[in-house]
């Protein structure tokens, strides 16, 4: 266990590595920085002051080490549009995308679960596949389409709810509405496919044999088989998820990190954008870490080494 | 019905859904089961045997299977009358257990084998303790043969081989001391050396409680040595019934002389074994006629076999056969003996 954990704790510094250095060269590719940090009139010696301040005339390897000494002190430089770090400028966001994140994943997991899971003991197939239709229609549905749709029904006609920004409570719930039910169809769509693949399986033959209802056999037998493939999607899915959501931030004005680095990128503010990956490879990192030590209380048939 | 009769099915008829519409799998199936009886069920895969034994525990997948005809009852009592979802509830895995023919899928991966165990009982004896449950399921692994049972029921069905999880799914289903034990294929997955044990392990379970047994297999030898009665069937009846010693030492059927003759012997002067000429019929191919006349040789086309369904008829108390001319299979069955030992020589 404690060997597993480290042998991932090392790869998990590769990863990272591996993501600093493709930002280093990003940055480097994406040409001279200077141009865009001076005004339009800055002179020739303006320039080579300001690339001398920067450790630009360095030679490139030395300013590689210099790039991976100061990101591992957690400093990727400043921002080139704002003058502030550019891992505060993602730090500041990263307390709004955790919320929105959080809400929707735990909106689309728990309604997923307790609709399929008590319909499926009540037994009502046909009240589930239309439950599972009425989630594929909102999935169907274009994220930044829907989002407009709740501002439009919510915040014009009904007046009911705040349509943009974040502050109350109240501006938490159209955004992460809107994702969450995003989320829920994923969720249903997965348990549909998992209960149906776990119920060919000769061991749900075994369980009515011994005299198990089928609520017994849904949820003793079955439901511990299935949490095995949703844990999988739903590490890599809260991933994606803390990573910032660009659309939905973007329709209600919500300020996360996925915001910022479209922004970033649109303004070619590199430090930001690499900030802003590295923090979402560390998520993922951490992500799968979690998934993996899960699977090894969930299933087990898998050992750890 | 007799005093003796435990399980008592009659005119059994069950219709599967296929994809060229509705097949009967199964055709009017009679059979009685006596108390502390074995009857072994033989036939080649496709005959309906299976799909009986399913009907038999209420396991029928209601979209594509359903009982059409008939009566199973148990105990003089229908188990399909009025009420049954309460009654098979508590005949599942309480009077009539199963054990299945694949002892590696057949158990949950996920849950211990204790927890697999304990939950059979906890169904059908809910006034047990859970320390009641535990040291019953110990006692169910001992009594089944596997070893340090207190440990062993802690673990996964990954951590058991094929032999000793075929051990704990008859635990499982000796849990509630079952009236019928209904095990089909039960040693089919498993290794030569391994199935003498489980055989063992099965007659001593059934020794210890009294529980009559279905055994459902494709091997002659099994029933030979294991079971009372034998009911052959073929494409979804029974074509011969009677006693082990009668339908091994007079077969009155072709199909059933066919078997034996397809078996290797020592103490024949024969070295060549007998096939079957053909394929069992698929379900929605079934001739009309006696079933077995397309692949019959002994019938040699006569008209009644394509065209009359054989009633079955007995040959003695206990043995009877459903073939137009029972009366030749003697004969055939000595001039086929003498054909397998002339290509021998």
């Amino acid at each position: 266990m404690m060997r597993f954990v480290i042998k991932r704790v090392v790869q998990a510094g590769l990863t990272i590595a591996g993501v600093l250095t493709v930002g280093f060269v990003l940055i480097r590719a994406a040409g001279d920085p200077v141009a865009l940090l001076l005004p339009e009139n800055a002179t020739a010696d303006d320039a080579a002051r300001m690339r001398a301040a920067l450790g630009l005339d360095l030679p490139l390897w030395r300013q590689y080490l210099m790039f991976m000494a100061d990101a591992l002190r957690g400093d990727l430089g400043m921002s080139f549009r704002q003058q502030t770090s550019a891992v505060g400028l993602v730090l500041e966001r990263l307390p709004a995308t955790m919320e929105l994140a959080l809400a929707a994943f735990a909106i689309g997991v728990i309604l997923a679960f307790g609709l399929d899971l008590t319909l499926r003991v009540v037994g009502s197939q046909r009240l589930r596949h239309a439950v599972l239709w009425v989630a594929l229609t909102r999935q169907a549905i274009p994220t930044f389409w829907f989002g407009l749709l709740m501002i439009l029904l919510f915040s014009v006609t009904l007046r009911w709810l705040p349509a943009l920004g974040r502050g109350t409570p109240g501006h938490l719930i159209l955004p992460a509405f809107t994702l969450g039910t995003y989320e829920l169809a994923l969720y249903l769509r997965l348990l549909e496919s998992s209960f149906r693949e776990q119920e060919t399986h000769d061991y749900v033959r075994t369980a009515y044999a011994k005299g198990l209802g089928r609520g017994q056999v849904v949820l003793r037998e079955m439901l511990p088989n299935v949490l095995l493939p949703m844990v999988t999607v739903a590490g890599l899915n809260l991933g994606v998820l803390l990573g910032g959501t660009v659309v939905t931030e973007t329709v209600f004005s919500w300020p996360g990190v996925g915001r910022l680095i479209v922004q970033a990128v649109s303004q070619r503010d590199y430090p930001v954008v690499v900030a802003g990956v590295l923090m979402t490879s560390l998520i993922f990192v951490a992500l799968n870490l979690l998934v993996d030590l899960l699977y090894a209380v969930l299933d087990p048939r898998v050992r750890l080494a | 019905m007799s005093d003796a009769s435990l399980l008592s099915v009659s005119d059994l008829t069950i219709e599967v859904a296929t994809r060229n519409g509705v097949s009967t799998a199964v055709e009017g199936l009679s059979f009685e089961l006596k108390r502390g009886e074995v009857l072994g069920i033989v036939g080649e895969s496709g005959s309906g045997k299976s799909i009986t034994m399913l009907a038999l525990m209420g396991l029928l997948s209601a979209d594509s299977a359903a009982l059409t005809a008939g009566r199973i009852r148990l105990e003089g009592v229908d188990l399909y009358s009025e009420g049954i979802t309460r009654y098979r509830r508590a005949v599942r895995g309480g009077a009539l257990a199963m054990i299945f023919q694949e002892p590696m899928t057949s158990l949950n991966p996920v849950l211990t084998i204790g927890a697999q165990i304990g939950s059979a009982i906890r169904q059908h004896q809910p006034q047990l303790s859970a320390g009641e449950v535990s040291a019953r399921v110990a006692g169910l692994l001992a009594l089944v043969g596997v070893p340090d049972p207190e440990r062993r029921c802690r673990q996964y069905p990954h951590e058991y081989s094929g032999g000793m999880r075929q051990r704990a799914m008859i635990a499982m289903a000796m849990a509630n001391e079952p009236k019928v034990l209904i095990a089909d294929e039960p040693t089919t997955a498993l290794d030569v050396t391994v199935q003498a044990q489980i055989m063992e392990v099965l007659a001593e379970a059934r020794a210890r409680t009294g529980a009559s047994m279905l055994l459902v297999t494709h091997d002659l030898g099994l029933i030979a040595e294991n079971a009372d009665r034998v009911l052959v069937m073929y494409g979804g009846r029974v074509v011969e019934q009677g006693s082990v010693t009668e339908i091994f030492e007079t077969p009155r059927h072709p199909y059933t002389i066919g078997l034996l003759r397809s078996l290797p012997a020592i103490d024949r002067e024969q070295t060549s074994l007998y096939a079957i000429p053909g394929q069992p019929p698929a379900l929605t191919e079934r001739p009309q006629g006696c079933v077995f006349h397309p692949r019959c040789e002994m019938s040699q086309g006569r008209s009644p076999c394509s065209q009359e369904r054989p009633p079955m008829r007995a040959f003695s108390s206990d043995h009877a056969s459903a073939c137009h001319y029972a009366q030749e299979a003697r004969r055939w069955a000595d001039d086929l003996a003498s054909r397998l030992a002339e290509t021998a020589s």
